[in-house]
């Protein structure tokens, strides 16, 4: 399958996609979004990608194993759980610092599960796509 | 019944090892053998304090106490089982010497009185049941400790499998109790003594309790155990079989009956199970040709009359039961022993094989005379003391007991005499085993016979001593609030001492005539129905029936499984929705709008079509509108961010779905259900979700409580700086969850990765 | 407006169970995909349902407009949606691998997939 137009048009979707995806995940604390949506985007920006060019591209492109992307994003969740305690609260307590820009753990929070997210789903769509080939 | 206990025990060591071993076998087994005599000092150094307890560790949530109390009865069992404990491990130096695993088996008799100690301190009624499963453990791993024998494996099981499930039936005895009384403290539940009777619970509490102390004490119809037991090499069978183990299930009657000795039920079961027990194994022991096995059924004789005892609550009674226990414990202990040097010396414990062995075990034969003795009950023995006090009580109580006892009694008489004077004292001849010397061995008669000299001298020299020391507190401890009694050896020429002495001529009378008694037991009884027989067959059935449960619901067949599964949770589901009384309100559907009526429509439409279809694309199309209209109802319904994610996960799933079926089959291939199957699944699938309906229907008609959605609504902004109310429930109020959810993914894709990469075929490829 | 989503999640659940009972793999596949979605939409109905009022809290508000949509079964399905959707790719790739490992798509004959598709039968 070499395609010219999906090629040249994937490369520009995807990128579009996952600014969007950021923009969902970032968005997410006060509109409808959120880092699930946000990674779901990505994933499917991703897809495309894999579908225009092929898996090893898009691993390429990742720089990263989506394997430890995944685990990455969860090791973010925990040890954002993790700054509440240093404060004396419990366990996934949300800490702000207000002063200069919005900041809170629970931003960090979703960032690690729209991490989480992307680097699951996507071992899994490139495995698949890799074994099926 | 092929399990049974596995010893670690590996000969083959350098020479180098082998002494530094040698050394510190001494060692330990020095520890094993002066570890009793410790515990020993101190238990004698214990003034019985009733009431006083030793906590160490308390669980108040529970109400669970590692405590320890030091009352009569515990201090007079704690006495025995560390004195007699302490002269086993000396006999087992010599009795086991030189053969596999002494070691362990040292090890196993120290770790069995420990927990024997425990149980009968024991304060907490948990911490009870703990030591009482782990005496029977121990004794499991003894009994089938030559565990290369088939039959000692078997009967290891067997012992493990009745005691065992007794102790089952004392953790739930144990619970009611508790509950009863609100405490699991035995101090706390011996306070209210006899008021907990006023309580529902208290018959079923009293039935479980007697299941465990019958199994653990072999009364009938449970006694079978206890002669399969001898199968353990002889030190435990004196140990456990005769003072320590089987005494347990005394012990907790003694324990119980200042709660239950009021209760009609309490009376007559232990009447009637002591009863049976004392008289059926007096004669089951006559017909026995393994000495063995006669002092094991012997001692079963004995438990039936402690119980028969402790039935009636009676003064003497009480007093008979505590002094049997101790003189049971010294002469049974001592004899077998006794036939424990037998078998060393000839290999045989045959009563047919044995005879004239008097003349090389000179001090075995003086052991045997006076354990004998205070078995028959001549006086003065302790035998004798215990057998004045149960005929005392016999006369007060009527002439069935008394009958019953007598006739137990003279079959002890006659049992001791057949022990002592067969293989002993009359003459050998070529047929009969010969004997080795074994008595340069000073541990094999050492023990014996401190027991019983201690069986006479005791009730002479130190009779005041066990009366204020051991006797009366257990008997206060057993029976409280009653009327103290004073022992005498003599006390004149009273109708107990004749009906002693009218015991012991009928008993040496049988004893004479002795071939011809247990001759015409043996024919009268060989054809009546043997427990253990029975124990047996039970064990078969159930084995028989698990491997057809096993065969019935395991039957490799997936669809087989979830139908059972499914079917099972329909009929709870629906059974749930039914006795919770609501009946379903269906006139909300006359004014819904013709819209939403439409999405159903499509929604029921789509599922039709992947029921019916039998083309894949026709199937993932019609899943993809389904998921599409639940979008469109989650954006009806207020809700965007699951909406989104709806349209997001169904758009990936139709892909992945769409990928994984290219590979595969067409949907008309493979076989199908016939019609009769199918017609089940489809009750199933209706009643499951019939009931889904109902119980949605039911919860949606009662009356919404807002308390926990304003809640998160009203402190999204403020607390959580949050405006998306859901997203900040899921990033803080509810993090943990969104947490594991994150995990799950993970995990899955982790898992699906690992399923793709590895495997046989796929690398054929 | 509850009672007739009732009905269509009773009749969905039902169509999902009943495939999920047939042999074919991927029909198990379908059925399991409409009762995830059908316990997803159960959560809803019973949270009550209100039409056109998400619980977004305006700028400049510390409350969201009174009338808001029930937030914690959206929160709880967007919850059992990832957790779903990571189970039914799983579940997914499984099939796969089972039928490539025994090139059967019949759930019944799966009987020995535990030992790498030997011929060794439990009994």
């Amino acid at each position: 399958m070499n395609l010219l137009i999906l090629k040249t048009a994937s490369h520009m979707v995807s990128g579009l996609m996952l600014v969007f995806s950021v923009f969902l995940l970032l968005r997410g604390h006060h509109e409808a979004g959120g880092g699930f949506i946000g990674a779901l985007i990505a994933v499917i920006g991703f897809g495309l990608l894999m579908i225009a060019e092929s898996p090893a591209y898009v691993r390429r492109r990742l720089r990263f194993p989506p394997e430890a992307i995944a685990l990455f994003g969860l090791a973010l969740c925990l040890l954002s759980g993790l700054v509440g305690p240093l404060f004396g609260y419990p366990f996934l307590t949300g800490v702000w610092w207000k002063d200069i820009l919005p900041l809170g753990t629970p931003l960090f929070f979703d960032i690690g599960v729209y991490l989480a997210v992307i680097g699951a789903v996507l071992t899994i769509l490139l495995a698949l796509d890799e074994e099926l080939d | 019944m092929e399990g049974g206990p596995v010893h670690f025990c590996g000969p083959g060591h350098s020479q180098m090892t082998q002494s530094a071993n040698r050394s510190l076998e001494l060692v330990l087994l020095g520890i094993f053998t002066l570890l009793p005599l410790f515990l020993l000092a101190l238990v004698l150094r214990l003034d019985a304090m009733p009431g006083q307890v030793l906590a160490l560790a308390h669980i108040a949530d529970l109400d669970f106490a590692l405590a320890f109390r030091f009352d009569g009865l515990s201090l007079l069992f704690a006495g025995l089982i560390t004195f007699i404990g302490f002269l086993i491990q000396l006999y087992s130096l010599g009795y086991m010497a030189g053969k596999p695993g002494r070691l362990l088996f040292h090890l196993y008799l120290t770790l069995f009185m420990l927990s024997m100690l425990g149980l009968v301190m024991a304060e907490n009624l948990v911490l009870l049941f703990i030591f009482w499963e782990l005496t029977t453990l121990t004794s499991f791993l003894l009994i089938g400790f030559t565990h290369e024998q088939f039959v000692a494996r078997r009967n290891a099981v067997q012992a493990a499998v009745v005691t065992g499930a007794g102790g089952l039936c004392l953790l739930a005895a144990a619970v009611l109790l508790g509950q009863m009384a609100g405490t699991y403290q035995l101090s706390g539940i011996l306070v209210q003594g006899s008021a907990l009777l006023d309580d529902p619970l208290a018959v079923p509490c009293l039935l479980l309790i007697l299941l465990a102390a019958f199994t653990k004490s072999a009364q009938f119809p449970f006694h079978f155990w206890l002669p399969g037991a001898m199968a353990a090499p002889t030190p435990v069978s004196a140990y456990l079989h005769s003072a320590t183990m089987v005494k347990a299930g005394i012990y907790l009657l003694a324990r119980m009956s200042p709660v239950f000795s009021e209760m009609d039920l309490w009376f007559w079961s232990l009447a009637i199970a002591g009863g049976v027990t004392a008289l059926w194994t007096a004669l089951m022991a006559l017909r026995q040709t393994d000495l063995k096995l006669m002092l094991a059924y012997s001692t079963n004789t004995i438990l039936g009359a402690l119980t028969l005892l402790l039935a009636t609550g009676h003064k003497y009674a009480m007093v008979a039961a505590m002094l049997l226990i101790v003189a049971h414990a010294f002469y049974k202990a001592s004899l077998f022993m006794v036939i424990g040097n037998i078998d060393k010396a000839t290999g045989t414990r045959e009563y047919g094989k044995l005879a004239g062995l008097g003349t090389g075990m000179v001090i075995t034969l003086g052991c045997a005379v006076i354990a004998g003795l205070s078995k028959a009950g001549f006086p003065p023995t302790f035998g004798f003391l215990s057998k004045e006090y149960i005929y005392k009580a016999g006369f007060e109580l009527g002439w069935l007991f008394l009958l019953v006892l007598f006739l137990a009694n003279a079959i002890m008489v006659c049992l001791a005499a057949v022990i002592v004077h067969r293989p002993f004292l009359s003459r050998a001849n070529e047929t009969h085993a010969k004997a080795k010397p074994i008595e340069h061995i000073w541990v094999l008669w050492m023990a014996p016979l401190i027991l019983a000299i201690g069986g006479i001298l005791v009730p002479f020299l130190l009779l005041g001593w066990v009366e204020e020391r051991l006797v009366t507190p257990a008997f206060f401890a057993a029976a409280p609030g009653m009327e103290e009694v004073h022992l005498h050896l003599w006390e004149g020429f009273s109708p107990a001492l004749l009906l002693s002495l009218a015991t012991l001529a009928t008993g040496l009378l049988m004893a004479w005539v002795y071939e011809h008694v247990s001759r015409g037991v043996h024919s009268s009884t060989h054809r009546l129905p043997v427990a253990s027989e029975v124990y047996f067959s039970l064990m078969t059935g159930i084995r028989k029936l698990s491997s057809l449960i096993t065969d019935n619901l395991q039957h490799g067949r997936l669809t087989g499984y979830l139908l059972t599964f499914l079917g099972a949770l329909s009929l709870m589901v629906s059974y749930a929705v039914w006795s919770s009384g609501h009946l379903p309100d269906f006139s909300p559907l006359a004014n819904i709008s013709y819209v939403y009526w439409s999405l159903a429509a499509l929604l029921v439409m789509s599922v039709v079509v992947v029921i019916r279809s039998n083309s894949r694309l026709l199937c993932v199309c019609a899943l993809g509108i389904f998921g599409f209209i639940t979008t469109l109802m989650y954006m009806l319904y207020s809700a965007p961010d699951v909406a989104k994610t709806q349209l997001l996960v169904e758009t990936l799933l139709i892909v992945f779905l769409a990928i994984i079926m290219r590979r595969m089959p067409p949907l008309r291939s493979g076989p199908r259900h016939g019609p009769g199957r199918r017609a089940v699944n489809l009750a199933v699938a209706c009643l499951l979700g019939g009931s889904v309906t109902v119980a949605l229907l039911v919860v949606t008609s009662l009356p919404f409580n807002s308390q926990v959605p304003d809640f998160y609504a009203a402190q999204s902004y403020v607390s959580a700086h949050g405006r998306n109310v859901v997203n900040v429930i899921l990033v803080d109020f509810r993090a943990f969850d969104t947490l594991g959810e994150a995990l799950v993914v993970v995990v899955a894709g982790l898992a699906a990765w690992a399923l793709l990469r590895t495997g046989t075929s796929g690398a054929k490829k | 407006m509850e009672a007739l989503w009732a009905i269509v999640i009773g009749i969905i659940i039902a169509g999902g169970i009943y495939l999920m009972l047939e042999r074919h793999i991927l029909r198990f596949l379908f059925g399991l995909m409409l009762v995830s979605n059908a316990v997803n939409l159960a959560i809803l109905t019973a949270g009550r349902m209100t039409v056109g009022a998400p619980v977004l809290i305006e700028a400049g508000e510390y409350l969201p407009t009174p009338g808001y949509a029930n937030p914690i079964p959206q929160a709880l399905i967007l919850t059992a949606i990832v957790i779903g959707f990571g189970l039914l790719i799983f579940v997914m790739v499984l099939a796969h691998r089972l039928f490539r490992e025994r090139k059967t798509t019949d759930v019944d004959d799966m009987q020995d997939s535990d030992s790498g598709g030997d011929e060794c039968h439990l009994r």
